[in-house]
């Protein structure tokens, strides 16, 4: 097989204009895209029963009230509170993540240690009845297999494993039986646009 | 805009209860959806299909649309996964009938008449057909729908280093099926 010139590759990914290749690179890569041209140009349009019976199907669903009030509970508001209102709000919240931050039941958390440059950062999850447990996040470029975690010998349920991370903020998911992906419980959650939760650490610059 | 209100407005109004909203959004994308799930599967037929199925589960999970600004990009992430999901179904069943195909691919530049042409699109869209869901789905974004590999990361759910390396096997499996044409 005829492998790809290095040059022609990266203007393919788009990170080099035409100009930046020689004129027989130029060829190919004008002949390759070439190859799509017909397919761009051609007018696709959905036929109109498309509209039809998706209007049909969306009018027929049934109206879910409870759904309805989930989701209303669980969809964030923009809430105008008052400066006082609001610094006491703020005082309650702290006061209540101080109270629980540290029990020793907290089912998942992430400790920090910190060797070469990078900190070691554990990262724990309770999950009994899983077969395996795995981390994944952009530290591993979102791969689904993520890294293994380990189960805790002793038999209560969590898996562990230590991975080494650049400081910065940092989203990750736990992956269980290779195929659920679950936020951590005791992380902040951020949701990636397409409904799914992601959870969020900040790995802090550390001295070694 | 004036009577186009954007989509995270047409959003609101059907999570609102304004079931009729949604056809502003069925009108504004489902040829565009269509095109893109035509070049996934090769059939106009299979295509329709799946930008139907694509938009009702987008009604029924609307609320799940996180960020409603970039309702397009999350609609588009539905449809591709149809798309695969169907391509991976569809695979399995034809197999056979896709490698008799491959023994009848020719070289695409022996000629420029309009014949050939016609000829080289149909080699061209059959050898896309036969190169793994997650390939096709690099190449027609790239190359037909003219995405850039950060716009490709959010359809595609995969990181760019991913995406680069789906694009050259991608490219390098079409050439080996076209017969190292390009």
């Amino acid at each position: 097989m005829k492998h790809e010139h290095e040059l022609l590759t990266r203007y393919l990914d788009g990170e080099l204009p035409r100009e930046a290749l020689p004129p027989e690179l130029q060829a190919e890569a004008d002949a390759f895209h070439g190859m799509f041209e017909d397919l761009k140009q051609e007018r696709i349009s959905a036929p109109p029963w498309v509209r039809t019976a998706v209007m049909s199907r969306v009018r027929a669903a049934p109206r879910a009230r409870w759904r309805d009030l989930l989701g209303w509970l669980v969809t964030p508001k923009l809430v105008p509170l008052s400066p006082v209102t609001a610094m006491v709000v703020l005082a309650a919240g702290v006061a209540i993540a101080a109270a629980v931050r540290y029990q020793p039941t907290a089912p998942s958390q992430v400790a920090a240690q910190v060797q070469d440059g990078r900190v070691m950062t554990r990262f724990i999850f309770l999950a009994p009845e899983a077969s395996s447990v795995a981390v994944t996040g952009d530290f591993v470029d979102w791969r689904k297999g993520g890294i293994p975690l380990e189960r805790d010998p002793s038999g209560n349920g969590m898996w562990v494993g230590v991975v080494r991370l650049e400081p910065g903020v940092h989203q990750y998911v736990f992956v269980v039986n290779g195929t659920e992906w679950r936020p951590d419980p005791n992380a902040p959650e951020l949701n990636d646009g397409y409904g799914q939760k992601n959870s969020m650490l900040l790995v802090p610059q550390m001295r070694s | 805009m004036g009577d186009t209100p954007p989509d995270a407005v047409v959003v609101a109004r059907v999570l609102d209860g304004d079931v009729e909203a949604f056809a502003l959004l069925v009108d504004r994308y489902q040829d565009e959806f269509t095109a893109y799930a035509k070049h996934m599967t090769g059939s106009a037929d299979d295509a329709a299909d799946i930008v139907q199925e694509s938009l009702v589960r987008a009604y029924r999970s609307l609320r799940r649309c996180g960020d409603p600004t970039r309702f397009k990009g999350w609609l588009f992430r539905i449809v591709s996964n149809q798309c695969k999901t169907h391509v991976t179904r569809r695979a399995r069943r034809r197999r056979d009938h896709l490698d008799d195909v491959a023994d009848d691919i020719a070289s695409p530049y022996e000629a420029d008449s309009a014949a050939r042409r016609a000829e080289l699109r149909s080699e061209l869209e059959a050898g896309l057909q036969q190169l793994p869901a997650d390939q096709r789905e690099a190449l027609v974004l790239r190359y037909i729908h003219d995405f850039s590999l950060r716009e490709m990361t959010e359809v595609a759910g995969a990181s760019i280093p991913a995406l680069k390396m789906r694009l050259k096997r991608g490219r390098e499996a079409l050439r080996e099926k076209l017969e190292g044409a390009v």
